[in-house]
């Protein structure tokens, strides 16, 4: 589906999840206290609230955590690229980390539980993480 | 002790027309509920000392301190516009019970005014090119419209992880449509059967539209002032028993540590710790249905029935109709009385508990317990009439 996204526009906290998209990684914040890793990007631990935080790269594989077709779009850019998945992944390194997606290549609702795996989208001078069925 | 601890009760309910399209400016319906809720109480504009509304912040409703001034009230003791992130308007008589507890406030106006015209949130908006803040994890995919998109993904969810299936859903659709047959206030009066639910318009699979409430125009008013002084009022007095908000652990619609339920569960557990009264005392419950998934959450957040029991509890819907033993969303809430955003749930639960209800009246109704919203802005509410 060819799509006009909206284009993410990074910030302080979030330059650097954009930047590892862009070399065709997916990276989330770590906690130096807790260890726990958080998404989306925070200024603070949202497990313990501690401020020293440092970027990891992460595999990219993950499970679906849970999944929609949308029959309808909620944003004109979107409109023909109905129907569309969209997807929460709950990533391997973390219960409960979680990450929105598209599913890219399927139209179709997609199980919980499927394994999934990161499909970077390029659009010129950015870059998306997007995921996939594994083996699809 | 400061004694900042009064007995509060709910004594005025009221209501604006409410349909599709009223014509009416959201001044005019928010004029007309404040009107009709400090007449139903026996007093005058003048009583009124505080006033609390929740808004969208999309011009949807006139402010406190606007309707204030439209009521020729003096001055205010308190005053307080919620946005979109309290727990629905439920969040406003929350408010308005601990300004009247605390003895800041003696008589609270309470409002949720909504119109179709200021946009409601699952309306296609206009292209983004950016995607700033919060927005640019989501915009990009596709992710708009508010929360449908989150409780689509739930309603997969749910059935994934706590079994039992779509139909469960349904039967809080069906539910809402039977009650609503017997109140003249609500849109949607015609019954509904499983057939029709499950061949509904696909908004977002496996989220049909008539899991999502129904956009009116519309207001709903209360008035909240001190038991003392609600015993000389015309109604029996509503008191409230026990209130309580939750948002639970890394509070987000979508990223939040508990998906399914949100902040209901520690809502509801906190909500029991502080009631006069339990669970299985509930005479009528009064349970947010902006989606059917959030009813259904609060259900076994609540107790009513254990988590991940809700199937076999519900069975054919019998139990939470006209004469069943629990119950539930008796004016036929949002999905079918029109979409008042959470204060009508109460204003609901207020006219139960007085008997004033007529041909939807549940018998002896003595406690009722009433949720708001879901996720990172759930609340609560114990009433128990006096």
């Amino acid at each position: 589906m060819a799509i006009d996204r909206p284009r993410p526009l990074p910030d302080e906290v979030s330059a650097f999840y954009w930047e590892a998209a862009g070399k065709g990684a997916l990276a989330v914040l770590r906690c130096d206290e807790c260890r726990r890793m958080h998404h989306p990007p925070d200024l603070a631990c949202p497990h313990c609230g501690a401020t020293a935080l440092r970027p990891e790269t992460v595999s990219g594989r993950g499970t679906v955590f849970a999944a929609t077709v949308a029959r309808q779009a909620f944003d004109r850019a979107f409109v023909d690229a109905v129907p569309f998945t969209l997807a929460l992944v709950e990533l391997d390194e973390q219960p409960g980390l979680k990450v929105l997606t598209n599913l890219v290549g399927t139209t179709e609702l997609v199980a919980v539980g499927t394994p999934v795996e990161l499909a970077i989208e390029p659009h010129g001078d950015w870059s998306l993480p997007q995921f996939r069925v594994v083996g699809s | 002790m400061s004694g900042l601890t009064r007995d509060v009760a709910v004594v005025g309910i009221g209501y604006s027309p409410i349909g599709r399209d009223t014509g009416l400016d959201p001044r005019a319906l928010t004029l007309a509920a404040c009107h009709a809720a400090i007449a139903d109480a026996g007093l005058t504009a003048t009583d009124v000392d505080g006033i609390v509304e929740y808004q969208f912040g999309q011009g949807d409703a006139p402010s406190a301190t606007a309707t204030q001034r439209m009521l020729g009230i003096p001055d205010l003791h308190m005053y307080n516009d919620l946005m979109g992130t309290a727990p629905s308007g439920l969040g406003g008589a929350m408010d308005a019970a601990m300004a009247v507890a605390s003895g800041v406030c003696e008589t609270v106006l309470v409002y949720r005014c909504i119109t179709r015209r200021a946009g409601h949130t699952g309306a296609l908006r206009p292209a983004a090119t950016e995607a700033p803040g919060p927005a640019q994890f989501h915009l990009p995919y596709g992710y708009g419209g508010g929360i449908i998109l989150a409780m689509a993904m739930r309603k997969q969810r749910r059935v994934a992880e706590l079994g039992g299936s779509y139909e469960d859903y349904g039967q809080i659709a069906l539910n809402a449509r039977r009650w609503a047959a017997r109140n003249e206030r609500a849109v949607l009066r015609q019954p509904l059967t499983m057939d029709d639910y499950l061949a509904a318009r696909p908004v977002a699979d496996p989220l049909l539209v008539l899991d999502c409430d129904y956009p009116v125009d519309g207001a709903c008013a209360v008035i909240v002032t001190t038991r003392e002084r609600a015993a000389d009022l015309p109604h029996r007095p509503v008191l409230v028993d026990a209130l309580a908000y939750g948002t639970g652990a890394e509070p987000d619609w979508l990223y939040g540590a508990d998906f399914l339920f949100g902040g209901t569960r520690p809502c509801a557990q906190r909500l029991w710790s502080r009631a006069s009264v339990g669970p299985g005392d509930v005479d009528v419950a009064q349970l947010y249905d902006g989606f059917t998934h959030i009813t259904i959450s609060w259900i076994e957040a609540l107790g009513l029935c254990g988590i991940g029991e809700f199937h076999d509890w519900v069975g054919d819907g019998t139990r939470i109709g006209p004469g069943g033993d629990q119950p539930l969303n008796t004016h036929g809430g949002q999905l079918a009385e029109g979409r008042l955003h959470g204060l009508a749930f109460l204003a609901e639960a207020v006219a139960q508990l007085r008997g004033d209800c007529g041909d939807r009246q549940v018998p002896a109704a003595d406690v009722a317990v009433v949720a708001n919203a879901h996720g990172p802005q759930s609340g609560a509410m114990v009433l128990i009439g006096a």
